[in-house]
């Protein structure tokens, strides 16, 4: 990791004292491969097993619902701690495999985002998609919510994209 | 006390709002018409990033929420209302990273606001037994909230105080999944079906919420829901606005409760009775 992202972890991780509070309470912790405490005691300990952690799936499967952070006696940001995993192993490159669908529909996502400045659900759904080679899924929900007017054709582009664009190439 | 010297707010749609959750927007519009709530939209607002960009951005995430403050403040407006519960966390969160003044409000807190209002207004109540769902972006984390996170009563309260019953039950705040409704539809069916089940196994009749995201996976997922469950059976979801709006007298039919999923039975309007004082 970069020291200077490493660091802002380390931060996060020092008050941390396993009393796995986080770990009871995270209804995603059955999806997860290492519970959410452990998560935490893995960048404690640094190195190789922070290794393991930017190739976990829980870092991407948190739903970031605030849980884990609103109850820690010690008020460990658990959630920020997954987001800042997450970019650090989307930029590396380590994603677990079945996280593949999780980081495309965010940058589907984000995609349209810098396209339009507003989040296109059509296309973000076709870039989602092709992105993740599954084409039929929720093929059937579709003709009803067209039908509901609940799908836009045409995506709301704003005026002022060029901020949006800086703020895209900056990061 | 009604709420006299009415400020405009700054109004966030957001993404939602704009399409897929058209229904919730019609009724807040329609809602805030007869509060004479003055909406001005977010001349030319962006997307706030929601779990996407902070998930793998913190910068852009930042940037992103702060272009609508910024945009906020050159109409000279101090307080902003996002309907969107998840837009509604990344501003209050950001506005407080930041230590901007900026007031950002949510539409559970509009409506405890102006309470007296719509119960002077007020024409009908509901007589089912409601569950009031808050979903987790609503009052977490405590740091930034400071208010019950684990058993919020906003909702509750304004109810009763408009003579609905409202159940009590422990999975107002659960998560509903979220932005894995497309990513990851598994995780959805699992934690939607426990909070649906749930709200039947304490008698609600009908479930309210506040936010574009949760309403998606209860509703528009609910179905495929029942299918891998047999114990849950149809449940409508109503928005708190669309429930508020009827009691001020808009007519169903003006709403967009046609455009949910799972339709209200045929006998809701009769579900409806008039107030007395
Ligand atoms: S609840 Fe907080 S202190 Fe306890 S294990 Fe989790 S992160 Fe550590
Ligand atoms: S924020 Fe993530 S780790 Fe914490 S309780 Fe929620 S899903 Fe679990």
């Amino acid at each position: 990791m970069s020291k200077c992202m490493e660091s802002e972890c380390n931060s996060y991780v020092v008050k941390c004292y396993q009393c796995g509070k986080c770990s009871a309470g995270c209804q995603i912790s059955p999806f997860m491969d290492y519970l959410p405490h452990q998560v935490v005691r893995f960048v404690q300990l640094g190195d190789i097993y922070v290794d393991k952690i930017l190739q976990s799936k829980s870092i991407w499967y948190c739903a970031g619902c605030q849980t884990c952070f609103s109850r820690c006696p010690q008020q460990v940001n658990l959630p920020h701690l997954m987001d800042l995993l997450c970019e650090r192993s989307s930029k590396l490159k380590k994603i677990h495999p079945e996280a593949r669908k999780i980081l495309a529909f965010h940058k589907s996502f984000l995609n349209g985002v810098n396209r339009f400045g507003r989040s296109f659900e059509l296309g973000l759904v076709g870039e989602f998609k092709l992105r993740t080679f599954n084409l039929f899924q929720d093929l059937l929900l579709a003709p009803a919510m067209i039908f509901k007017g609940k799908i836009c054709f045409l995506p709301a582009k704003i005026k002022n994209l060029a901020l949006v664009k800086v703020l895209f190439k900056k990061s | 006390m009604v709420v006299k010297d009415k400020k405009a707010l700054a109004y966030f749609p957001g993404c939602s709002l704009h399409s897929t959750a058209n229904d919730f927007s019609k009724s807040i519009k329609l809602l805030m018409e007869i509060l004479e709530i003055e909406l001005k939209e977010i001349e030319d607002w962006c997307c706030c990033g929601a779990s996407s960009a902070h998930r793998i951005n913190q910068h852009l995430a930042n940037g992103l929420v702060k272009l609508n403050i910024d945009q906020c403040k050159k109409m000279g407006l101090d307080t902003i209302f996002a309907p969107c519960a998840a837009c509604f966390n990344r501003f209050k969160v950001v506005v407080s990273e930041l230590g901007d003044t900026t007031k950002i409000v949510s539409l559970p807190d509009l409506i405890s606001k102006h309470l007296e209002e719509i119960k002077i207004k007020q024409k009908l109540k509901l007589n089912m037994k409601i569950a009031c769902y808050y979903g987790c972006l609503l009052n977490k984390p405590h740091s930034i909230f400071k208010q019950d996170c684990e058993n919020p009563m906003t909702m509750e309260q304004s109810l009763t105080e408009l003579g609905m019953e409202s159940i009590e039950w422990p999975f107002k705040t659960e998560c509903c999944g979220a932005s894995f409704s497309l990513s990851n539809p598994e995780v959805v069916y699992q934690l939607t079906g426990e909070i649906l089940r749930k709200a039947q196994q304490r008698g609600a009749e009908i479930i309210v919420t506040s936010c574009p995201l949760c309403h998606v996976n209860l509703d528009m997922r609910q179905k495929e829901i029942i299918k891998r469950n047999n114990d849950i059976t149809e449940i409508p979801v109503l928005y708190l606005s669309e429930l508020i709006a009827i009691c001020v007298g808009i007519p169903i039919d003006k709403l967009k409760i046609d455009a949910h999923f799972i339709q209200v039975s045929k006998t809701f309007e009769e579900k409806f009775t008039v107030c007395h004082g």
